[in-house]
Parts: C-alpha cells; sequence; structure tokens
C-alpha cells in the first residue's frame, strides 16, 4: 500500500476519529475560555496522551491546537473578551454585532472563516512542507546551526519592546538545555553531583510550570473581575451565499497573509489576526464600517487566524524547528511518541505525514460541526469560577509534568519554572523565547561544534556556506533593524525641533 | 540610578550568570577528552556571556523604568498561591496524589477568595477523584501513593 493509503488507514480507526472530535470539542472550550489558551489546552491534555497510540496522541493535540484558535472567538463575540490572543481583534467587529443580536450571525461568519481558513494553511501545509524537507536535505550542521539563531533571534525580536528582555529570555532556554549529560564528550554539566538532574530539565515540565503555573500565579495576582454576563441570544446562524459576494477577495487575502504568517518564526496567529485586519481596514468595500459589526472584519481576523495553524507546521514538520511555544510543545510531545519531525520524517514516515495532512483536514471539518452545533454550549463554560478553573488546570498539568518520566523531580521543575515565569511575565520578559531556546538548544550546540570539526575550528568558514551567510545577515538585520529605526526617529526628531 | 523590578531581576540574573559562569572553570570540566579544543562548557560559556550581557542591558532597561509597587491584597493572594502549589507538590511525594489533590483543590479557591462552599465541597469530592481513576486506573498511569493505604 502506497503512504497515501496508509496514512488514511492511520486514521481510519476508532481510537484516532474519537480522539480528532474530542481533541477538538476540548480545544475549543480551551478557546473559550479566556486565558487558558493552545499551549495550556496541550499541556492538559498530554497525560492522556503517553498511554494512546501515535496517530490518536497527535489527533488530540492536533485537534486541541485548532480548536482552541477557533474557541477564542466565541468569548470575543459573546462577552467582548478574547479566549485566546489570537481571537483579539475578533471582538472588534464580533461584540458588535453580538450587541445588534445577531451573535448567531457573527458566530457562523467566524466559524466559516476559520474553517476555510483552516483548511487553506493545510493546502499550504501540504505543498511547502514537502518542498522544504527535500530543500533541507542538502544542510550540513552549519546551515543548522545559522536557521537555529535565525528562528530564535524572530522569536526573540517579536517581544516588541522587550528585545534584550527577550534575548535573555532565549539565552536562558539554551543554557537550561545544557544541563545533564553532554552529548558529545558524555561529560556531565551543571548536575552539581544531583542524580536527578543527570538526564537534565526536561522540556514538559519546564512549559507546564512557564505556561501553566505562572498562568495561575498571574490571575492570583490580578484584581478579579466579576463573571461575565451573557445577554445576547447565543447561537449559529451561516451567513447566505449572497453575503459572500464581494469579500471573498478580502478572504483569501486573509488566508494567505495567516499562511505566510504562520510560517514565519515566533509570529503567530496573534500577529496574523491583526495584520489581516489592518489590511481589511485599508482595503476593504465596508472599510468605514469596520469596528461597528462588520462582517468583512471577522472573516478578516478569523480566516487569517486559524490559516496559521497548518503554516506554523510546515517548519516545525520539515526542519524539526518550532515557530512558536504551542509548536514546539508538541515537537516535545512529537518525541515522546517517537516521532522526530525533519526531513527524514518525510523519507523515512511518509504515511505519519499523510496522516497528519489529513488528521489536520479532519479537525478543521470538526471544528465546523462542533461550532454549528454547540456554540451555545460552549458559552457555559463561561461560568466555571475562575478560582475552581485554576485549580483544576493546574491538578491536569502537572499530571502532565509528572507522567513524562513518571519523576517526581519533574514536579519541581515545573514549580520553579511556574515561579520564574510569573516573576518574568510580571515584569514584561516574554517566556515564548525560553521554550524555543530549550528545543532548540541540542540542535544549535551541536551542530555548531560538529560545523566547526568540519571547517577545522574556523568560524569565519561558517559564512563561506550561501545558505549559512543568506541566514546570518538576515539574523542581523533583525538584531539591528531595532537599533537603525531608533538612530532614524531620532535624527527626524532632532531635524523637526531644529 | 532609579530600581525597578526589571533593575532587580537583571541583577539576579547577571549575579547568577556570573556564578554559573565562574563553576566553568571547575576542575571537573577538564577531564574531557576534547573535540577540537571545544569540551563540554564550550557553548554553555558562549550562553554564559551573552546572558552576561543582555542582563546588564535589561538593568539598564530598568533605570529607566519607575518603581512600581505592588499591591498588598494582590501580593497576598499570588503568594498564597505560589506557596500553596509548592506544599502541595512537595505533598504529592509524601502523602501520594489523592490526599493531597483533594486539600489542594478545597485550598486554593479558599486562597483565591473564592467562598461558595457547596460548589467547593463538590469539586473537592468529584474532581480529585475522577481524575486519580482515570489515570491510575484507565490509562495506568502510576501516580504517586500514599503510604498509609494499598490502593491509591
Amino acid at each position: 500500500m502506497d503512504a497515501f493509503g496508509l496514512g488514511l488507514e492511520h486514521i481510519l480507526t476508532i481510537p484516532a476519529l474519537v480522539s480528532i472530535v474530542v481533541g477538538t470539542v476540548l480545544g475549543v472550550i480551551v478557546g473559550v475560555l479566556p486565558g487558558l489558551g493552545s499551549v495550556i489546552g496541550i499541556t492538559m491534555v498530554l497525560p492522556f496522551t503517553f498511554t494512546m497510540g501515535q496517530i490518536p496522541a497527535l489527533a488530540l493535540m492536533l485537534g486541541i491546537y485548532c480548536g482552541s484558535v477557533y474557541g477564542g472567538s466565541i468569548s470575543a463575540i459573546v462577552i467582548n473578551t478574547p479566549g485566546t490572543p489570537q481571537a483579539a481583534a475578533t471582538a472588534l467587529d464580533g461584540f458588535p454585532m453580538a450587541q445588534r443580536g445577531e451573535a448567531d450571525l457573527a458566530i457562523g461568519w467566524s466559524t466559516m472563516a476559520s474553517l476555510i481558513g483552516g483548511l487553506f494553511s493545510v493546502v499550504v501545509l501540504i505543498v511547502a512542507a514537502p518542498q522544504l524537507a527535500a530543500f533541507s536535505l542538502n544542510f550540513t550542521a552549519i546551515e543548522y546551526f545559522a536557521l537555529g539563531i535565525f528562528a530564535l533571534i524572530c522569536i526573540a525580536n517579536v517581544s516588541r519592546g522587550a528585545m534584550v528582555k527577550g534575548l535573555l529570555s532565549g539565552a536562558i532556554g539554551l543554557f537550561v538545555a545544557t544541563v545533564g549529560v553532554d552529548s558529545v564528550t558524555g561529560d556531565m554539566r551543571f548536575t552539581f553531583d544531583n542524580f536527578e538532574l543527570t538526564a537534565g530539565i526536561s522540556l514538559i515540565p519546564a512549559v507546564v510550570g512557564l505556561f501553566a503555573l505562572s498562568e495561575m500565579f498571574v490571575r492570583a495576582s490580578e484584581t478579579h473581575m466579576a463573571k461575565p454576563e451573557i445577554n445576547h441570544k447565543v447561537g449559529f446562524r451561516l451567513p447566505r451565499l449572497a453575503d459572500w459576494k464581494g469579500r471573498i477577495g478580502i478572504l483569501l487575502k486573509s488566508c494567505s497573509i495567516g499562511s505566510f504568517v504562520g510560517a514565519l518564526p515566533g509570529t503567530g496567529a496573534a500577529t496574523a489576526a491583526f495584520i489581516s485586519y489592518s489590511e481589511a481596514k485599508r482595503s476593504s468595500k465596508n472599510r468605514d464600517k469596520l469596528g461597528t459589526g462588520e462582517p468583512d472584519g471577522l472573516i478578516a481576523a478569523e480566516s487569517a487566524n486559524n490559516a496559521v495553524t497548518g503554516s506554523a507546521m510546515v517548519p516545525t514538520l520539515a526542519l524539526g524547528i518550532p515557530g512558536d511555544p504551542v509548536t514546539a510543545v508538541m515537537l516535545g510531545t512529537f518525541i515522546v511518541h517517537g516521532i522526530t519531525p525533519g526531513p527524514r520524517l518525510f523519507t523515512q514516515h511518509l504515511d505519519i505525514v499523510y496522516a497528519i495532512f489529513l488528521i489536520l483536514i479532519a479537525v478543521n471539518v470538526v471544528m465546523f460541526i462542533v461550532g454549528a452545533i454547540g456554540a451555545q454550549a460552549f458559552t457555559r463554560a463561561l461560568r466555571i469560577p475562575e478560582p475552581i478553573l485554576m485549580a483544576m488546570v493546574s491538578v491536569i498539568a502537572l499530571i502532565g509534568a509528572y507522567g513524562v518520566r513518571g519523576n517526581s523531580i519533574d514536579l519541581l521543575t515545573a514549580f520553579v519554572a511556574g515561579v520564574v515565569g510569573f516573576v518574568m511575565r510580571k515584569n514584561g520578559f516574554p517566556l515564548a523565547p525560553m521554550v524555543i531556546g530549550m528545543v532548540l538548544s541540542q540542535m544549535i550546540e551541536n551542530s555548531l561544534r560538529q560545523g566547526l570539526l568540519i571547517t577545522r575550528g574556523d568560524f569565519g568558514a561558517f559564512f563561506h556556506r550561501p545558505i549559512a551567510l543568506t541566514l546570518f545577515i538576515l539574523t542581523a538585520a533583525i538584531l539591528v533593524w531595532p537599533a537603525v529605526k531608533w538612530l532614524v526617529r531620532r535624527r527626524r526628531a532632532g531635524g523637526a525641533n531644529a | 540610578m532609579k530600581l525597578s523590578w526589571t533593575t532587580v531581576i537583571g541583577g539576579a540574573f547577571f549575579l547568577t550568570t556570573a556564578a554559573f559562569f565562574y563553576h566553568t572553570f571547575d576542575p571537573a570540566y577538564n577531564v574531557s577528552a576534547v573535540t577540537a579544543g571545544k569540551g563540554p562548557v564550550f557553548f554553555p560559556r558562549i550562553l554564559l556571556v551573552l546572558m552576561a550581557l543582555f542582563s546588564l542591558g535589561v538593568i539598564w532597561q530598568g533605570t529607566r523604568e519607575a518603581f512600581q509597587p505592588i499591591a498588598r491584597a494582590q501580593f497576598y493572594h499570588a503568594l498564597g498561591a505560589i506557596a500553596l502549589t509548592g506544599i502541595y507538590i512537595l505533598a504529592i511525594t509524601w502523602a501520594g496524589f489523592l490526599i493531597s489533590s483533594v486539600v489542594f483543590i478545597f485550598a486554593l479557591p479558599w486562597v483565591l477568595n473564592y467562598r461558595n462552599l457547596k460548589v467547593i465541597a463538590a469539586i473537592t469530592a468529584v474532581y480529585p477523584v475522577a481524575t486519580w481513576y482515570l489515570f491510575e486506573k484507565v490509562f495506568k498511569i502510576i501516580l504517586p501513593s500514599s503510604p498509609w493505604f494499598d490502593w491509591f
């Protein structure tokens, strides 16, 4: 049987199909609840995946991922509070529609746009990932080193106004992952004769701490808001076919923006949604109505943020380089399940790659059905008191931290990461670079050392390879750009004053 | 120089980085048969130098920020949640998952100023037991058990 047939066979099993549905439903619920989001959603289901087969585990995680991006739009529309940052732009037009008594229609628009955006990005993934994987087969250790540095710098740079904090966060992540056995020489590093540390600091407990526990601590430190009142009729109503007239251009443009932005390291669905919304505000025929409950705004935001889901998987699957914390956690769990993303996945396990494509298509279709049937039911999740929810999330997230290795040190790691994450978040340090740093550390270190072996210790020779040189130039440009902008602004201000 | 939380955190990272950098000169790291002169602390040292530079950058950034005092009630809530989670994690290892989770699920909402006892009691009675049963019996993930009882 060919790889596609095998991939199809993988997902046409009861456990895989159940995982697709359950993952998507849980994802939507996680998305609806403000503050949880995709990363916490995935860390919450981690313990469930430990005893599952590869494909059902992947299906559960991808369901959570796509479902949570969509779910955020429901609370954005109904209570003007985006369930996830990705849905912030959705609230701009969704909530005014709800205030007009058209919450059901707004959910209809956002669900349709999410479905189309999600499917569009799967097509991008299907086309781009194999090409990128094939191209990367030419990469040596030097190119991987340059790529790892480039990805990390991109992610640190996205932290607007906090680039130095982002760089520090990324460097800490890289350093933390060096604790344990040196994979080249076999020596122990920074273990201080502690046996528990010889296996290193595991990614999953760190993510549980940095995202789930720190979220709880941050919420505990903030003034509790009153429970939102839902005053609108919530349901689901599809827009008429005639209403799509004149809006297909915005839809396709937003899907393209989302897919492009999603493939870039460090950007993510929130950025894609706002870029797309700004573009709609510039080019839509109804631009004057944007912000007052205009479907164009909903289409732009929702198709773009869902178009990120598939394309964000392009560098993750093809190169093994995650673009954001969600794909970083997914990468970690892929490895727990014996799947190592990268070009070899496409040559040796093409059936699994096809299964992932098919799962993503199925998840998007299920997401549409789930949204259509259950929009009203999902808003009930908003009634769960926040302190109760936080306690429940903490317990299950800690099981996720413990379950990877069954080692109590991982609980302690999660706690320390939680406290560090809390302190950093409260002071504007981004956490995403730290997680990406932890994921990329071994690759960057090994490729640097291998590269130095290849070039007999001459780092200058790294710049003789064209792909690596291009990546180094891009990295340098990203690093220097804020300083150039600052200088230009200062000169202009100086000119204006003179 | 103004003192802000960013400065304090940058300073803490700088001192930690300096301590780790000093540690990389421990004779224990000299025993390795190095690869092209690049031993086990070659990469960490590069990172530590970068971390020191970025920490100094953060300290400098912090000097331009104003010190923001933390509201007392919020501080106590956060401290309570952190302390309770720490105790919960320690308790899991010596009292077992189920017993410690029952106490945690009951206590955390209380610490966070949620006082609906009926809801707390209902969740405390159901959630830890259901979670424990699901993982221990259905998914066969062995969670830390109590030293006082055989079956959980």
